[in-house]
């Protein structure tokens, strides 16, 4: 499984690669300029935005590879096992999601030691991470059943259940407010529930996904 | 070690529009089969069912004595197998696509796997998306014999390839089996290559194996009413209905 792991890291690189020069350039300039204003109007919002894409895009991009590719089959092929491919498919975005949260912990110090404030914790990319792991275990186990542009699909509404739902339960779009500086300075204790939470729904979604595509047939 | 290689008992598989009905055959150990028949007419179902790549509705499939599906793994690592659609990573390179497949197979050559790339004449450092057809089909047969498989199992592996390239790849074939312990079955609907290389022929038309037997033997039948029978006539009677 570590073959799979490793491809699709290596072919999907980019994602990760990309944004952590972005993130971390961006709070260089902004540690640079000693400003902490400066760094909640560009880095901040850039962490927030990038941590809650990199799982659920790099999952996506890599099952999206594989349809344009139709490597399924190809690997369906090879003597693995059905129960690993989709393993990797799960565990390569959890890896790059770990990755990111060091990245955004990284880019969280460096914004610290410039601007000599704490204007984000070193945990809020860990959080986001953590909180956009159930979106991506939706997402790869439509893709599993249904293919990719379904995936793609399930991404968006998704995503736009996630942000609805919050709002019309609560009436208010200034209730999102306090969730937004939550997340900007979690309680290690919430951290940690939530990405365990987020863990578990991630895993049995793993498993239905392996379940689903035991039985397909290529 | 089990005589035949492969067994296909009563195998029937249905999807809309189409049915496999009652496909049975044997490949001895040692030989070549061609499973041969016209377009649409079962070989690609057959294969996927011989690889486990789709699961039959009744029957049996024994591979070197097997079962497939409660022995997946260690039957693919003594398969050699080249799908239809030659499916690989379209942005990496050859290289790559072999390092990648190679750690899936103990008995991997590296050796062997480049001296196949040079008589092929495929550029290991190209990305897959800029083979055309016949180099993808080159490849994908350097990468099933480059783990000196015991049985090699293709679909339509010269389809697409010039004659000097077809040539090659089926004295490859012979070469393969020479030592006695290997097989080959593949698929196709140019009947040359079977004259050329085959020992054993399974017909198959509209899902339903029509006869499978040796070669020669086919055809000395053939010829008792007709003295310059071909297979390609065996093939087209067959597909008119003819016994």
């Amino acid at each position: 499984m570590l073959s799979l792991i490793w491809k699709d890291f290596y072919i999907n690189r980019s994602q990760l690669v990309f944004p952590a020069i972005v993130l971390c350039a961006i709070a260089l300039l902004s540690a640079m300029g000693r400003s902490s204003e400066a760094s909640l109007d560009y880095a901040v919002p850039l962490l927030f935005t990038y941590s809650g894409m990199m799982v659920p895009f790099f999952a996506l991009n890599s099952a999206m590879l594989e349809e344009k590719n139709r490597t399924l089959a190809f690997l369906r092929s090879l003597p693995m096992r059905a129960d690993a491919i989709v393993a990797s498919k799960f565990v390569a975005p959890l890896l790059v999601g770990a990755l990111w949260a060091g990245v955004s912990a990284l880019a969280a110090l460096i914004i610290e030691a410039g601007t000599g404030q704490h204007a984000v914790s070193i945990m809020s990319g860990m959080l986001l991470v953590s909180a956009t792991l159930p979106i991506a275990a939706i997402e790869l186990v439509v893709f599993f059943r249904f293919g990719a542009g379904a995936a793609r699909t399930a991404l968006v509404v998704t995503v736009g259940t996630v942000y609805l739902v919050p709002l019309l339960a609560q009436g208010l779009v200034a209730k999102v407010k306090p969730v937004v500086i939550a997340m900007m300075d979690p309680e290690p204790i919430h951290a940690v529930l939530l990405a365990g939470g987020s863990l578990l729904l991630y895993f049995a979604g793993m498993l239905i996904a392996q379940a689903i595509f035991r039985r397909r047939e290529m | 070690m089990s005589e035949n290689v492969l067994t296909l008992n009563g195998v029937c598989k249905s999807y809309s529009g189409f049915d496999l009905r009652n496909v049975s055959f044997v490949l001895p150990r040692g030989y070549i089969m061609g499973l041969v028949g016209p377009n649409g007419a079962g070989k690609t179902t057959t294969i996927r069912l011989i690889m486990d790549l789709a699961r039959p509705d009744s029957g049996r499939i024994a591979v070197l004595g097997q079962q497939m599906e409660a022995n997946q793994i260690e039957l693919k690592r003594r398969i050699g197998y080249v799908p239809e659609n030659h499916e690989f990573y379209s942005d990496m390179t050859v290289s790559w696509t072999a390092q990648f497949v190679g750690r899936q197979y103990p008995t991997w050559n590296e050796t062997r796997f480049r001296e196949l790339l040079h008589r092929y004449d495929v550029d290991p450092r190209k990305k897959i998306g800029a083979l055309s057809k016949g180099t993808k089909a080159k490849l994908a047969m350097a990468l099933a014999l480059a783990h000196r498989p015991e049985l090699l199992i293709l679909d339509e592996p010269t389809s697409g390839l010039d004659p000097v390239v077809r040539r090659e790849l089926l004295s490859d074939l012979l070469e393969f089996v020479a030592d006695g312990d290997r097989s080959v079955l593949f698929s196709t609907h140019i009947t040359s290559d079977l004259e050329r290389v085959a020992d054993y022929i399974t017909f198959i038309v509209n899902g339903q194996v029509v006869a499978s037997d040796e070669r020669e033997s086919m055809l000395e039948r053939a010829r008792a009413s007709n003295p310059t029978a071909s297979i390609e006539d065996l093939l087209w009677t067959y597909a008119k209905g003819g016994r």
